[in-house]
């Protein structure tokens, strides 16, 4: 278990040995290969990379996590949360009393413009927004009584994403590359397609004082616009050609060897740690260009498998696109992969845009949902889908919504969670969860459990303490593990 | 102690058979309540103990937790407990309500005197701080007046500062390292002072200047440039959090946090007493204005330290975005300042330090009855306030009147017959208002409605404690500069600033001296700078560090004093070269044998690749348009919200929080950047344009040679230029698809330029 007070240690002389003995083009060639396969050869101890892959407290039920993030809010009572009470009641007050801080002021009780119906052997209720994930209930269990602290969308993504609305804290993503390392040397263990860049920014994926190797790789971003550009800076440069790479690689190890020598250090191992480490993440690095770029191309996949995420189709495309490249990243060995699509904030437009926006993900989440489970994947991946919170099911104006913190709903499949499952309810109309509570904390205590990690003792010693990502909160939600 | 006895096992008037009743009604009815169902979370053995409350003795259940005594014997109507398990204000247990009968039974327990048999002491968690001890500790007290050891080795001591580090090196049977050589050194200075590598001109007049004192001259050179206030206010902005966007929720772009860093620049560079410039940046506002606009102005601006922190804007209570703000103001200045991790003690008394929620409200009220924000709108807005300036209130008074005149005439008009023209002069009128000169803006504070706060029960504003606090100084360290009095009006900033300058006060001047230290050295001497609570490690060297604070105050907090104080020491120009004896026991080089070999931070390392390519754009102050600008680092934008990749990949990743040492990772990014940016590949190219220019009639080697000392400020070495010769045949072989051969060759040579670039020669100083 990796724990912040190891600091590098000194390097053993046949480290040393190896490193000088041998230039880079002869190491790395026999190394190349064997390094990027690293995800079955078991954790590398080699004291300077906190990524290597780290055994968690106890045994993990998920090795790793996409998730799917609905920036904005979707309303849950429109969705996956059926209430049959909005349909008798609409148009008339809510008859328990509204929440002390509201975002805005709401009207009375809206029906859902949408028809529910039973799906599978379960049974459970999904409208008619999401058909697909629909057809996918027998491998999910869907919380319905989440909730969280924070009515504006800043600080519920920042609770959702980092535990804090009030101070800056590492992510969820940081907590767990931390934790558990990479199982792939050649790959960030920590991922996020398309973040939303407002709303508390990077902080929704920084590491706060954890490191900062933890930190996120974002690929493209909202602003670059669609996934098309996904791309890991400066991988590549037109003028460096592989060939050229090598021999400058080659020439740094040798110069930095050398000038150690001349210094009188070199044969007394005492060459600093921290400048061997620099000239292997140059190998890292190396190792990098070659592995991203054959990940992100998607043309390897079959027609098939492009139909089935609804690459094939205009609507679904975008999505279906960052869906199946968080497959083929986690497949390859990424820790924690964030997928986001925006922006579900109907405080108006409701029927329309929640319409559309449902309509571009429904088929690439039921698409990588069924993916995962035909690769065998689904076993000990951890697929979730949520968003900062849900929606009122009073009105804004007379097509719209407000945020609402009080009750929303998550829902997970794979990666040791029951199938077929519903835990926990909000009350009769969706405005507050009621039964089986699940706070945010509790989401996250429960997410690390599934990871074989114990939230009270991933801890990070900072500013004179040890921090967690559930602060002093957060309870394991016993009733979803299978 | 038959009384206390007494005391803790309830009341001593009971006859002998109700008492053993009661027992027996504790046994029955209560303990088992408290133990199945309030001792996982309220006991001493409680994994965490919530609410800062035990039950699990009757001692504990008195005395209560953050939000009070839990029982008041004879009186249930009082006691928390019985509130709680009514579920009236806090809900305990949390899960469910207890049955009826159940709390009954508590009900009934407590009205006869809540009779306890555990008497055990108080026991594990909610063992107080221990006061004596914590005032003995010995970073709250006074700074000593050390003596530097008497040392016989009188060439190597330069300074008082090798007196102390010598004799700790002699306890060892120690010798110091060698002096670096002269091209170590100069480079050593230039980073460290301006964050850029010196010339190959600086370096040859350095070699050439054989007289004593060359050294100094080149410090004072270096303190006299314009970039070493770049180099030293970039470190003050990690302190206090500097950006130019709000971060947090609403990522609103600061479009006057610039001025506040311009000042910091400026007052390093004009070297402005550390103690002012620590009073101005609190109260900056409350100091007389002077005569002079610009120094008035400077006043205002300096106060922006308090505002340019994140804030929720669009958090809808607004009451707790206001004390959220505070909390955040307490965090930087207490840790920037006095050192020590105040902001711990939001929620309940500090769990290691003397500290109580008390001393926090007391802070707290000091901030709270300061304006930050201009208002609570739905998203706020902070406050800016305009820069005095006797020409903008001319050109504002002269424009007054030709609105007035149109206002004037506008009046003189008559509906409805000059429905038209009032019309149109209507619009003229708004639009005039429109043009009137606008005030420069700066971020900075004004005082608010002075109000004491009472203490938040855990940190919670709509759970107030019963009393107001007294705005004031924490106590534990009125021992050594006594608490100023806070006038009614005052918010006490101004005292607050007085108190923590004090020449007096035990933390202040230590704190930053050992910043100072650490950022000349890679290392402070008290290894952890923010944190000088009972958890901090005694420093390396206690007595150079408080000699280090008494010189700065005696030398009236003249930062650059103390630069030539340390930089002329033979401690700090001892080589970094590592010894296998010494590292073997002391491989944190704690006791000085050496200097350390420092990595540098992501603005001298894009800094100084424009600077060798000759396109670094040395304007001073103001903003840079985007990250993509070739000015110094220090000016271009810092967006908490999407950090410039180059700052994050380099560790510059904490821009919302006050950062007291920059981490040093070792990242693929990195490696990434130096081996495919653009920026490394367009400076490279530039570089060896230019060397092809200027050394047009010399040979390969010596260009080679002389691309060495761009970056390494040194030579290079006979087998550096015949593996430099092979490296290039090689290189323009593999571009042997570059037809050109003048191109092929220019991109062979800059391959190797960034192959120098990207070694651990460029980007360490040794």
């Amino acid at each position: 278990m990796w724990n912040s007070s190891q600091h590098s240690k000194g390097v053993s002389r046949r480290q040393l040995l190896q490193r000088c003995g041998a230039g880079f083009g002869a190491l790395a060639l026999s190394d190349l290969v064997a390094r990027t396969q690293s995800s079955a050869a078991g954790p590398d101890n080699s004291p300077h990379n906190p990524l290597s892959s780290h055994v968690g407290h106890f045994p993990a039920r998920a090795k790793r996590v996409i998730f799917l993030f609905m920036h904005g809010g979707p309303s849950h009572v429109d969705t996956f949360d059926y209430k049959p009470q909005l349909e008798k009641l609409d148009g008339q007050p809510l008859p328990i009393e509204k929440p002390r801080i509201q975002f805005a002021q709401t009207g009375n009780l809206l029906r859902s413009p949408w028809k529910f119906r039973q799906y599978g052997e379960c049974g459970a209720w999904v409208s008619d927004l999401f058909p697909h994930v629909g057809s996918c209930v027998d491998d999910i269990t869907f919380i319905k009584s989440i909730h969280g602290s924070n009515e504006a969308h800043g600080g519920a993504l920042l609770k959702i994403n980092t535990g804090s609305d009030t101070f800056v804290r590492p992510s969820m993503g940081a907590w767990i590359s931390y934790g558990l390392g990479t199982e792939n040397e050649s790959l960030p263990s920590f991922v996020t397609i398309n973040p939303s860049l407002g709303h508390g920014g990077v902080r929704n994926f920084g590491s706060a004082f954890l490191p900062p190797i933890h930190q996120a790789t974002r690929i493209a971003t909202a602003r670059e616009g669609g996934v098309t550009q996904a791309k890991i800076a400066n991988l590549t440069h037109a003028q460096n050609s592989r060939e050229l790479q090598m021999l400058q690689l080659e020439m740094l190890r040798e110069l930095d060897s050398l000038r150690h020598v001349n210094r009188g250090e070199h044969a007394t191992a005492l060459h600093d740690e921290s400048l061997n480490a620099r000239i292997d993440s140059f190998e890292l690095a190396f190792r990098m260009q070659t592995e991203a770029p054959e990940i992100f191309d998607l043309s390897q996949e079959t027609e098939a498998t492009r139909r089935l995420y609804g690459i094939d189709q205009e609507q679904t495309s975008n999505f279906g696109t960052q869906c199946l490249l968080a497959r083929r990243l986690s497949e390859s060995g990424v820790r924690f992969i964030q997928v986001s699509h925006a922006y579900w904030d109907q405080h108006s437009d409701l029927k329309k845009e929640h319409t559309r926006l449902a309509g571009e993900v429904d088929k690439p989440i039921a698409g990588l949902l069924k993916d995962l489970k035909q690769r065998g994947l689904l076993e000990d991946t951890l697929l979730m889908w949520g968003a900062e919170f849900g929606r009122t099911p009073t009105a804004q104006g007379t097509d719209g919504r407000d945020h609402n913190p009080h009750a929303f709903t998550y829902w997970m499949a794979g990666g040791g969670v029951k199938a077929g499952f519903n835990y926990g309810a909000s009350d009769d109309f969706g405005f507050y969860a009621a039964e089986d509570k699940v706070h945010v904390h509790d989401l996250h205590a429960t997410i690390l459990h599934l990871l074989g990690l114990d939230h009270e003792r991933l801890t990070y010693r900072y500013g004179g303490r040890e921090f967690r990502l559930t602060d002093v909160e957060g309870k394991l939600v016993q009733g979803i593990l299978a | 102690m038959a009384v206390s006895q007494v005391d803790i096992s309830g009341d001593p008037t009971l006859s002998g058979a109700t008492r053993a009743q009661q027992l027996e009604f504790f046994e029955a009815k209560i303990r088992p309540v408290l133990v199945e169902r309030c001792y996982e979370c309220h006991s001493a053995e409680s994994k965490i103990l919530r609410g800062g409350l035990q039950l699990d003795s009757r001692a504990a259940g008195l005395q209560g937790g953050d939000s009070g005594p839990a029982i008041v014997p004879g009186h249930p109507e009082d006691s928390l407990l019985i509130e709680a398990l009514r579920h009236e204000t806090l809900e305990m247990p949390p899960e469910e309500k207890l049955p009826a009968e159940v709390i009954a039974d508590f009900e009934a327990w407590i009205s006869q005197g809540a009779i306890d048999p555990r008497d055990e002491v108080l026991a594990g968690r909610l063992q107080p701080v221990d006061w004596d001890a914590a005032s003995r500790h010995w970073a709250f007290q006074p700074i000593g007046d050390p003596v530097p050891p008497v040392i016989e080795h009188s060439t190597w001591i330069n300074s008082p500062i090798d007196q102390f580090v010598l004799h700790r090196l002699q306890e060892m049977g120690w010798e110091p390292a060698e002096i670096a050589d002269k091209r170590t050194l100069i480079r050593r200075a230039t980073f460290d002072l301006i964050g850029l590598p010196p010339t190959v001109d600086e370096v040859n007049a350095f070699l050439e200047d054989t007289e004593s004192g060359s050294f100094a001259r080149v410090v004072d050179r270096l303190l006299d440039s314009p970039r070493y206030g770049e180099r030293w206010g970039r470190h003050w902005l990690d302190l206090v959090r500097y950006a130019t966007s709000n971060g947090a929720d609403e990522n609103h772009e600061l479009p006057n946090a610039w001025r506040y860093r311009d000042w910091v620049v400026r007052m390093i560079n004009q070297d402005l007493p550390l103690d002012q410039f620590i009073v101005q940046q609190l109260a900056g506002d409350l100091l007389p204005p002077p005569d002079d606009e610009t120094l008035a102005g400077d006043l205002l601006t300096a106060t922006g330290m308090l505002v340019i922190g994140p804030k929720m804007l669009a958090e809808q209570d607004k009451d707790k975005m206001t004390i959220d703000i505070v909390d955040e103001q307490i965090d930087t200045v207490a840790r920037t300042m006095l050192g020590l991790t105040v902001a711990c003690a939001r929620c309940h008394d500090h769990k290691f330090d003397p500290i109580t929620a008390r001393d926090y409200y007391a802070l707290a009220g000091i901030f709270y009855s300061t304006r930050t924000m201009a208002n609570r709108d739905f998203v706020s807005q902070w406050m800016e306030r305009p820069l005095p300036s006797k020409n903008i209130e001319n050109q504002r008074a002269e424009h007054q009147l030709k609105v007035d005149a149109a206002k004037a005439e506008l009046a003189a008009l008559q509906a409805p017959a000059d429905d038209e023209a009032i019309k149109q002069k209507t619009a003229m009128v708004e639009e005039l208002e429109k043009q009137l000169p606008a005030f420069d803006m700066v971020m900075a504070t004004e005082e608010a409605e002075p109000r004491n706060l009472p203490v938040h029960i855990r940190g919670n504003h709509l759970q107030l404690g019963p009393e107001e606090v007294p705005r004031g100084m924490p106590e534990v360290l009125t021992n050594s500069v006594a608490a100023p009095d806070i006038p009614a009006a005052s918010s006490g900033r101004l005292e607050l600033a007085h108190w923590l300058t004090s020449p007096e006060h035990p933390l202040t001047a230590r704190v930053m001296m050992n910043r100072v230290w650490m950022w000349h050295f890679g290392e402070p001497l008290m290894r952890s700078p923010s944190n000088w609570g009972l958890q901090a490690e005694v420093p390396t060297h206690p007595d150079l560090l408080d000699w280090l604070a008494r010189e700065l105050i005696r030398n009236h907090w003249s930062l650059k004093s103390m630069h030539r104080t340390i930089m002329l020491s033979s401690t700090y120009q001892m080589s970094s070269q590592m010894r296998p004896t010494y590292q073997e026991v002391d491989p944190d080089n704690r006791r000085l044998s050496r200097q350390n070999r420092r990595r540098l931070e992501a603005e001298p390392v894009r800094d100084s690749i424009l600077f060798v390519g000759s396109s670094l754009d040395q304007t001073v102050g103001q903003m840079a348009d985007s990250v993509e600008a070739k000015r110094r680092a220090i000016y271009l934008p810092v967006n908490r919200a999407a950090l410039y990749e180059m700052f994050s990949t380099f560790d510059y990743v904490e821009t919302a929080n006050h950062l007291e040492r920059r981490p040093v990772t070792t990242v693929p990014n990195q490696a990434l950047f130096l081996m495919n940016s653009t920026i490394v590949h367009e400076q490279s190219r530039s570089l060896i344009e230019q060397i092809e220019r200027e050394h047009l009639s010399e040979d390969d080697a010596s260009r080679i040679s002389v691309l060495f000392e761009h970056l390494f400020a040194r030579p290079a070495s006979t087998f550096e230029i015949t593996r430099t010769l092979q490296f290039l045949s090689q290189a323009e072989a593999s571009l042997s698809a570059v037809e050109d051969s003048s191109e092929r060759r220019l991109q062979a040579w800059s391959a190797f330029c960034r192959t120098l670039l990207a070694s651990n020669e460029f980007i360490y100083v040794e």
